[in-house]
């Protein structure tokens, strides 16, 4: 197994996690997900960032005419830290790497779910509370 | 007689045309050499007025060219840890000074085209930057050091390559003129 392939399984490690709610994904702005953990004694930060470039440009000519073709693409970059010695473990990104797309949109997918659910839990907490205190 | 004919001699000389005259070809000769020399300064004043006038433009052009180069040369020093607020307010700033430098030839034929251009990648970048925008979590500085920086870099960078085009078509215009 070489090293993209284990990356890859290490991923789908992290959506299976993710999707078991066993990973608390917090948001950080509405396109970048990360956790904190300890691995081993070192504190580990764990990202996931949704980056969508509007309006890449590609320049056609036909004739005389220039034409510009103003595109929508969207990659993820994916960035294992060791906080504690702030050294940078591991970073995809599927606008240099796209092989990783997929399996990271699936991830990306997931987190949005999973901070979906837990912010739809509390607000049914909040309102079954105000249900319990009308009664 | 004599007198009678001195007399006729007079009147005859009366009766003789004036383009037979030497000085009426003398002095419609200095007309015309002073009307030529008339026109001929007009025409110069013209020209250096026309001179003065595209001096000024391209001096005006360059001075648009430097403060051009000079916000290109922030968008390449962008930070990798750069944060919301600073980025806001650099967006904010290019934005600005961008709009200022433009506005005069936005109607112009030769460079519309790119002015539209970078109009678009800048409100592409502020929807970008609205996509980073920190979700309040009482929790101090942002644990994802670079997410605005990934956000945003490929505009600036676009965004550059565009100024640069233009600068490239204002450099040609002075050339010209050259």
């Amino acid at each position: 197994m070489n090293l993209k392939e284990e990356y890859q399984k290490i991923i789908a490690e992290f959506i299976e996690a993710t999707k078991s709610g066993k990973l608390n994904w917090k948001k950080q702005n509405p396109t970048t997900v990360f956790i904190e953990t300890i691995s081993n004694t070192d504190k580990a930060i764990i990202s996931l960032q949704k980056v969508v470039v509007r309006g890449g440009t590609t320049v056609v000519r036909t004739g005389v005419q220039r034409v510009v073709r103003r595109e929508t693409q969207v990659n993820f970059v994916f960035t294992v830290k060791n906080a504690t010695s702030n050294e940078l473990v591991i970073q995809i990104d599927t606008g240099t790497d796209p092989t990783f797309k997929e399996r990271l949109a699936e991830l990306f997918n997931a987190c949005e779910f999973n901070t979906e659910k837990k912010n739809m839990d509390f607000l049914k907490g909040i309102i079954s509370g105000l249900g319990d205190k009308t009664d | 007689m004599n007198e009678t004919n001195e007399i006729l001699k007079g009147i005859s000389e009366l009766n003789t045309p004036f383009w037979e005259r030497f000085d009426f070809w003398l002095f419609l000769l200095l007309s015309i050499a002073s009307l030529i020399a008339s026109i001929q300064a007009f025409r110069e004043a013209k020209a250096a007025r026309k001179a003065a006038n595209n001096a000024g433009q391209t001096v005006k052009i360059q001075t648009i060219t430097i403060e051009l180069s000079e916000i290109i040369q922030k968008l390449d020093k962008l930070e990798l840890k750069i944060e919301f607020s600073q980025a806001r307010d650099f967006y904010s700033e290019v934005n600005r000074r961008i709009k200022r430098l433009t506005a005069p030839f936005k109607g112009d034929d030769e460079y519309k085209e790119v002015i539209s251009e970078i109009a678009e990648t800048l409100e592409e970048l502020k929807a970008s930057l609205a996509e980073v925008r920190p979700i309040e979590n009482g929790e101090g500085q942002s644990p994802v050091e670079n997410s605005v920086y990934f956000a945003v870099e490929k505009h600036f960078s676009e965004l550059g390559g565009q100024l640069a085009e233009l600068m490239g078509y204002f450099e040609k215009r002075t050339l010209k003129k050259d």
